[in-house]
C-alpha cells in the first residue's frame, strides 16, 4: 500500500480540508461505506459538519484509532481522556458533536456525547436551553402530567 | 442504519432529531426523565412510549444495581436505596445515604414479603391482617398496585414475581408452599387488560419450602421444592414466557440449607446449576444491638448479605464473601432524625427488609 492510499482527506462544510490516516477516518461508518463503495476519490466532502466540529471529531478518532504502534493505551486512560474531552465543551459544541457523531455514524462518540449532555443536564431549564424548545403544553395539560409525575419532584 | 439528514443552519437548535433526543433521555436518571416529561409534548410521548421504556430498561449499559432497604412504621413506609457499586471496595464503610419516607396506604405494621427479590425493579408483597391484599410495588415510581387474590385457597402459598425480558412483561406466580402440595401453580400477567389468574399444570406434586430459595434469572423463576412422590428435594423452574412449570434438577445435593446463587456468566445461558458447600452462618447475633442478623440475600458479586431482623437508628449490614473468605461492614449512623420515634429503646422495632440487586424501573403500574 502506498503512502497516499493510507491517507484520506475530509472536507468540511466550510471547505476546510483535513488529511487523516484511513484507520482514523474509518471509525466513521458513514466514511467507511463511502470508501467501500469507491464512490469517492481520496477526498470526502462532509456536508453536515463544520471545520471546527470536524477537527474535534478527528481528535477523538485519532485517540481511539488502533494505529500501528499506538494501540496500547489502557481502557482506563482512554476513559479519562474521554471525560476530559467533553468536560469543557459548551452546550452548542456538544449539540453539534452529537449531530456530527450521528451523521458520521461513530457509535462510541455518539454514546459519549449523549451521556455528557445527560450528565450535565440537571434541570428542565438546562435541557430547554440545550434544545431550544418551547413548552407546548396548555396549563391544564401541564398540571395533569406534573401531577402524574409528582414523585420525581420531591427531593 | 440511521439515515437522518439534518438541515444545517446557523440556529440548528430546533431541528434536533427526535431519535437523538431519545438517545439523551435514555441516559438520564429516571427522575429527570419524569421531570422532563412535564415540559414538552413531544418528550412526554417519547418517554411514555413502550419502545422507550423497554430501551430504558434493557440498555446495553448494565443498569446500576442497588440495595433497597425498607421498613414500615405506623402508616409510613421508609425506603433507602444504596448504590451497590459503591459497595465494591473491600473496605468497610459507612453510608450517609438519605432515607426516603413516604406515606403508604398499607394498613398494619407488617407486610409479608414472599421473596427477597426485586425483579426488574418491582417488588411483590402481601399485607398483614384479614384483608391480606397482594401488592406489587414499583419503588422508583412510588406506585402500588393491588392485584386480585389467587383462585386456589392454599393455606400456605408464596407469591413471586417473574420477568420476561423479551415481551417486557412481569408475571406474578402463586406457588404451593410449606407442606401444601399441588401439581399446579397460578399465573397472572401484570398490565394485561383483564388481570386474572390462570392455572399452569405440571406432573409433579410439589411444595416450595424456603422463601429465600426463589430466584428469577433471565426469564426463568427457579425455586427449591419438596416432591412428595419422589420424597426428595427438587429444583423447579417456571418459564415466565412460555408458562411451563417443570422439574429442573433432581439431586441429592439439595437439602434444607440449600440456597440459590446466581453467579452470572455462562452458566445462566446454559442453565446449569452446580452445588458448592460454604461454611457460613445463617444467623448471627449482635450483643450491642441486641438483635439477630439473618442471611437475607446474595449480591450480584456473590457476597452473602446479613441484615438485622429489625430496624435500628444506627446499624450495620454485614457482607461476607465465601470464596475469598472475607467480610466487611456497611455502617449506618443515625439514619433517621429523632422525630421518627424509632429511637426509643427496644420496643416495637419494625422488621427490616432488604432487596439486593434492585434496579430503577420506569414501568407504570
Amino acid at each position: 500500500m502506498s503512502k497516499s492510499e493510507k491517507k484520506i482527506v475530509l472536507k468540511s462544510l466550510d471547505n476546510e480540508a483535513f488529511e487523516v490516516e484511513k484507520a482514523v477516518a474509518l471509525q466513521s461508518q458513514t466514511i467507511w461505506v463511502m470508501c467501500e463503495d469507491k464512490c469517492v476519490g481520496n477526498e470526502i466532502p462532509l456536508e453536515n459538519v463544520t471545520g471546527q466540529i470536524l477537527a474535534k471529531v478527528i481528535d477523538y478518532c485519532k485517540k481511539h484509532a488502533v494505529v500501528d504502534g499506538d494501540g496500547d493505551e489502557s481502557s482506563e486512560e482512554l476513559k479519562n481522556w474521554d471525560t476530559e474531552f467533553t468536560k469543557n465543551m459548551d452546550q452548542s459544541t456538544l449539540f453539534n458533536m452529537i449531530l456530527a457523531a450521528n451523521y458520521l455514524n461513530i457509535k462510541s462518540l455518539l454514546n459519549l456525547t449523549c451521556q455528557a449532555v445527560a450528565d450535565k443536564t440537571k434541570t428542565i431549564d438546562e435541557f430547554h436551553t440545550f434544545l431550544n424548545i418551547e413548552n407546548n403544553f396548555t396549563p391544564e395539560e401541564e398540571a395533569q402530567i406534573c401531577q402524574e409525575n409528582l414523585w420525581a419532584f420531591d427531593d | 442504519q440511521k439515515q437522518i439528514k439534518v438541515e444545517h443552519s446557523k440556529s440548528t437548535s430546533s431541528s434536533f432529531p427526535i431519535d437523538l433526543t431519545s438517545e439523551i433521555l435514555l441516559r438520564l436518571p429516571e427522575k429527570s426523565v419524569a421531570r422532563f416529561r412535564c415540559v414538552f409534548k413531544l418528550w412526554s410521548s417519547i418517554t411514555t412510549d413502550q419502545y422507550f421504556i423497554n430501551s430504558f430498561e434493557t440498555q446495553t449499559r448494565s443498569p446500576p444495581l442497588s440495595l433497597l432497604l425498607c421498613f414500615q412504621k405506623d402508616d409510613s413506609l421508609f425506603v433507602s436505596t444504596i448504590p451497590q457499586h459503591t459497595l465494591i471496595s473491600n473496605r468497610s464503610c459507612s453510608s450517609s445515604q438519605p432515607i426516603d419516607r413516604y406515606h403508604s396506604k398499607i394498613p398494619g405494621n407488617y407486610s409479608h414479603y414472599h421473596s427477597m427479590e426485586s425483579v426488574n425493579g418491582l417488588i411483590c408483597f402481601e399485607e398483614s391482617g384479614e384483608t391480606g391484599h397482594l401488592i406489587v410495588w414499583n419503588p422508583s415510581k412510588k406506585q402500588f398496585l393491588t392485584i386480585p387474590k389467587p383462585r386456589k385457597i392454599w393455606r400456605e402459598r408464596i407469591v413471586v414475581l417473574g420477568y420476561d425480558p423479551i415481551d417486557g412483561k412481569h408475571k406474578v406466580v402463586c406457588i404451593p408452599f410449606c407442606n401444601y402440595f399441588s401439581d399446579v401453580c397460578e399465573v397472572l400477567t401484570l398490565g394485561s387488560a383483564q388481570e386474572s389468574w390462570r392455572t399452569v399444570r405440571t406432573t409433579y406434586n410439589h411444595s416450595a419450602y424456603r422463601l429465600s430459595s426463589v430466584k428469577c434469572i433471565k426469564r426463568i423463576i427457579y425455586y427449591l421444592a419438596y416432591s412428595d412422590r419422589r420424597h426428595g428435594f427438587v429444583l423447579m423452574s417456571f418459564d415466565v414466557r412460555s408458562e411451563k412449570l417443570d422439574l429442573r434438577v433432581l439431586t441429592s445435593d439439595i437439602h434444607y440449607g440449600t440456597r440459590l446463587i446466581n453467579y452470572g456468566g455462562e452458566d445462566v445461558e446454559k442453565d446449569k446449576w452446580s452445588s458448592q458447600d460454604f461454611h457460613v452462618p445463617f444467623r448471627h447475633h449482635d450483643l450491642s444491638l441486641r438483635t439477630y442478623f439473618s442471611l437475607k440475600g446474595i449480591t450480584h458479586a456473590g457476597e452473602f448479605i446479613y441484615v438485622p431482623d429489625t430496624f435500628h437508628i444506627s446499624f450495620y449490614i454485614l457482607f461476607f464473601d465465601p470464596v475469598r473468605n472475607s467480610r466487611r461492614r456497611l455502617e449506618f449512623n443515625r439514619l433517621l432524625d429523632d422525630e421518627s420515634g424509632l429511637d426509643n429503646g427496644d420496643q416495637d422495632k419494625p422488621y427490616l427488609h432488604v432487596f439486593p440487586n434492585h434496579i430503577e424501573s420506569q414501568m407504570s403500574l
